[in-house]
């Protein structure tokens, strides 16, 4: 939204365009720009070289490792990084358990925990849901039980996405069964994921991708120095989590780039003669998902300027994620349409290529933006409440 | 960026609310045209003296008023857009102090020999006005007294006045000189005015539908107890905020120096209104019951204001086919871009 930037803000653009002309790695944006996923390793690379110019949190308070830009600020190095073909960073450590050691944790779990996050030396995962606790996750029956300096845990989470790469695991736990409400009687741990007693197993997702593990916890002796904050008031942590989550799930400078990719295929692909983006009828869907785009972007900027550093989103979160999750299903179904045929082809990979960005499996998987991190009907119950007051 | 009204829009919305809220809108009978122009609140987009050159973001925290109390002054089309074209014209005002004028989009007019002829349908205020202003598709203001033409007068949906202008040979009393993209930013200034007044009728829609979901019992419990109803609800809210966004960004945008911006962010708001604006009135009807399918209660008069926002100022297909069309074309500016760094490289 260049209209609103000030001339301060203009200078920015151009220091971080500079940057990016001079850190991206090539490999990294002909990822992007060849209409490619980045990988894991493309990722994790691009994580370090901005752990090292000190970019990589920059929502963090200072004295932690942040930037100290303006939520402005923010969104132009991350619109600017997006379009410049660069890999989002994974939300686990930098975006959920980051801001939420440095609110309610320990300073020995700051000191332990936030370097490595930042510079992208250890990989978090978020081990909330378990098979009968989704939506209604206060319900959750993974147990710890203190005994002396220890926790013992068990149980199982599901849907845990990319537990295979990750260290860690920030966890939801029942520590009092007894308790009145369900949600008073829940802890957050921090578990290493090579503790003995647990045990990963991968899911196969409906796009053919390994995104999401089942993670056993069987008997697993946890430190009780790595219980955040203080026994049983998890939940209130884990909804200061959850909030930053679905902001970062509405995810608009990741949106914006996708937007621009979508219609540079758009513009390459011919039907009959004519380009895509010339046909009316694609071009009128076009433009209906530029006008919610252009909506959501000023929307986001506004909503999100009126919260401060570290502060609490609250239900706010449920409002962005609602239309940012569902532009960004559009974009993908609108880049499978356009990719046409082209996009049916179920192993359109082959050995060891990444895997394109408008296939049928882009459309498969993008169907999990309105269900995880609170699926849409939730999002929906919690405007209603918390914003309406019904 | 919250896009509140600064201390001068500010007071210049609250003066408006007052003299509405005095009136008794939404409803009242009362024609509040004269305080209005008492208070100078109807001038204030004429180049001076006469007004003082307020631009679209300072008016559309008024407009959004006069949307709020479904006031049936048309203001629009006989104060705002007048004074707009005025100004942006660099023109003065023309020699009727005080005096009504209307503006007119002159798509189809036909101008020979220094005459102007042609008809021009549905022209929002012109039922009380006594000076026509006319962009001629040559980005040229021509000024010809209502005397001149002949008029058919009638009231819009909404109840705001507006008319049918037919003109033979008439020769303008005034034609100033093109000024470049003047039509199409008149037209862009035009739908962004309604939309701003549009927003109003959307928030009062709103808060009626959101009060009385906490009212209305059926079954024994509030109807906004059910979930069907409060996800509903909470469409409304959600579209209504992105369009004030739109509203504003648009009103940014006239005022500012980039067309191309301007009229992507006028598009997406028409695109938006017709779309997503319209159902949300649609569904504010649907969670009334029959109740919002009557005249007399206030719900309709908003309804009419979106309706209204909606078929003026170019269609929603016609603004989406404009999108389009940026779109293409920005986009293919981008790949050149790219292609020709990728050769210098
Ligand atoms: C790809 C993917 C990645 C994920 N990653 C993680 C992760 O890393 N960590 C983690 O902890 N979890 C993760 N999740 C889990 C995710 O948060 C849950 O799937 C989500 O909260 C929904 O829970 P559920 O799947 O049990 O569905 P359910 O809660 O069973 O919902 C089923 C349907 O019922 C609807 N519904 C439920 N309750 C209500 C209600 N009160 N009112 C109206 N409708 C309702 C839902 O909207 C949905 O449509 C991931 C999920 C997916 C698909």
């Amino acid at each position: 939204m260049e209209l609103f930037y000030t001339k301060a803000d203009l200078a920015f653009r151009d220091e971080v365009r500079r940057f990016l002309a001079e850190s991206l790695p090539e490999d990294i944006s002909a990822t992007f720009f060849g209409y490619r996923r980045h990988s894991w390793e493309q990722m994790i690379r691009w994580h370090k070289i901005l752990g090292q110019k000190g970019w990589a949190a920059p929502h963090w308070p200072v004295e932690h490792g942040g930037t100290g830009w303006t939520p402005m600020q923010q969104y132009i190095f991350d619109s600017e990084a997006m379009l410049a073909g660069a890999p989002r960073l994974r939300p686990f450590g930098l975006k959920m358990i980051g801001p939420v050691l440095i609110r309610f944790g320990s300073d020995e779990q700051k000191a332990r925990f936030l370097p490595g996050i930042l510079s992208g030396e250890n990989y978090w995962c978020q081990g909330f849901s378990e098979p009968g606790a989704g939506s209604d996750l206060a319900s959750l029956k993974t147990r710890a039980v203190r005994e002396g300096d220890e926790y013992v845990v068990n149980g199982q989470k599901t849907w845990t996405t990319t537990a295979q790469h990750a260290e860690w695991m920030f966890t939801l736990v029942r520590t009092d069964p007894s308790a009145e409400r369900p949600q008073s009687g829940i802890s957050m741990l921090l578990i290493r994921l090579d503790s003995p007693g647990v045990t990963v197993r991968p899911i196969r997702t409906i796009d053919g991708d390994h995104h999401v593990n089942e993670v056993f916890l069987e008997d697993v002796r946890v430190p009780a120095d790595l219980l955040v904050g203080e026994e049983n008031r998890g939940w209130t942590y884990a909804k200061y989590l959850l909030g930053n989550e679905r902001v970062s799930i509405a995810n608009v400078g990741q949106s914006k780039a996708e937007l621009t990719l979508l219609k540079r295929l758009a513009a390459e692909r011919y039907r009959d003669g004519v380009a895509l983006i010339d046909d009316p009828v694609f071009g009128a869907k076009l433009a209906d998902l530029e006008a919610d785009f252009l909506a959501q972007e000023v929307t986001n900027l506004r909503m999100l300027s009126s919260v401060s550093p570290g502060g609490d989103v609250g239900a706010l979160s449920s409002f962005l994620k609602l239309r940012g999750s569902e532009i960004q299903q559009r974009i993908q179904e609108l880049a499978m349409e356009a990719a046409g045929a082209e996009a049916a082809p179920w192993q359109v990979l082959r050995a060891g290529e990444a895997k394109d960005s408008y296939g049928t499996h882009g459309w498969l998987f993008s169907r999990a933006f309105t269900i995880f991190g609170g699926s849409s009907e939730v999002m929906k119950n919690i405007v209603a409440k918390q914003i309406l007051g019904f | 960026m919250d896009f509140a009204a600064n201390d001068e829009q500010r007071m210049i919305a609250d003066s408006l609310a007052r003299v509405f809220s005095d009136a008794g809108y939404p409803g009242g009978a009362d024609d509040t045209w004269p305080a209005l122009q008492e208070l100078g609140l109807l001038d204030a987009t004429y180049p001076e003296p006469r007004g003082f050159g307020a631009g679209m973001a300072d008016v559309v925290h008024g407009l959004v008023e006069a949307g709020r109390a479904a006031a049936p002054e048309g203001m629009i089309g006989a104060a705002v857009l007048p004074g707009l074209a005025l100004a942006r014209a660099g023109m003065a005002a023309p020699e009727v102090p005080e005096g009504v004028v209307c503006f007119a989009d002159g798509e189809g007019l036909r101008l020979a020999g220094g005459a102007l002829s042609g008809a021009l349908r549905v022209v929002p205020g012109a039922d009380v006005a006594e000076v026509l202003l006319v962009c001629l598709p040559d980005n040229r203001l021509a000024v010809v007294p209502m005397a001149d033409v002949a008029r058919d007068s009638y009231a819009l949906v909404d109840g705001r006045g507006a008319a049918d202008i037919e003109l033979v040979s008439v020769r303008p009393a005034e034609i100033g000189v093109p000024v470049p993209g003047l039509a199409e930013w008149m037209r862009d200034a035009a739908a962004t005015a309604f939309a701003a007044d549009a927003l109003g009728a959307m928030l009062a829609l709103r808060d009626m539908t959101q009060g009385y979901l906490k009212e209305r019992k059926q079954f024994g419990r509030p109807i906004g107890s059910f979930q069907a109803l409060q996800h509903a609800m909470v469409d409304i809210y959600h579209d209504t905020e992105h369009f004030l966004s739109l509203v504003h960004l648009a009103a940014q945008t006239c005022d500012g120096d980039d067309v191309a911006l301007q009229m992507r962010a006028v598009s997406s708001l028409k695109r938006f209104l017709g779309g997503r604006m319209r159902r949300a009135a649609a569904s504010a009807i649907q969670l009334h019951g029959g109740i919002g399918m009557t005249e007399e209660y206030a719900l309709g008069r908003f309804v009419k204001r979106v309706l209204v926002a909606d078929m003026l100022n170019g269609s929603a297909d016609a603004h989406g086919a404009r999108l389009a069309r940026m779109i293409a074309v920005e986009t293919r500016a981008g790949l050149d871009q790219t292609q020709t760094q990728e050769k210098v490289a």
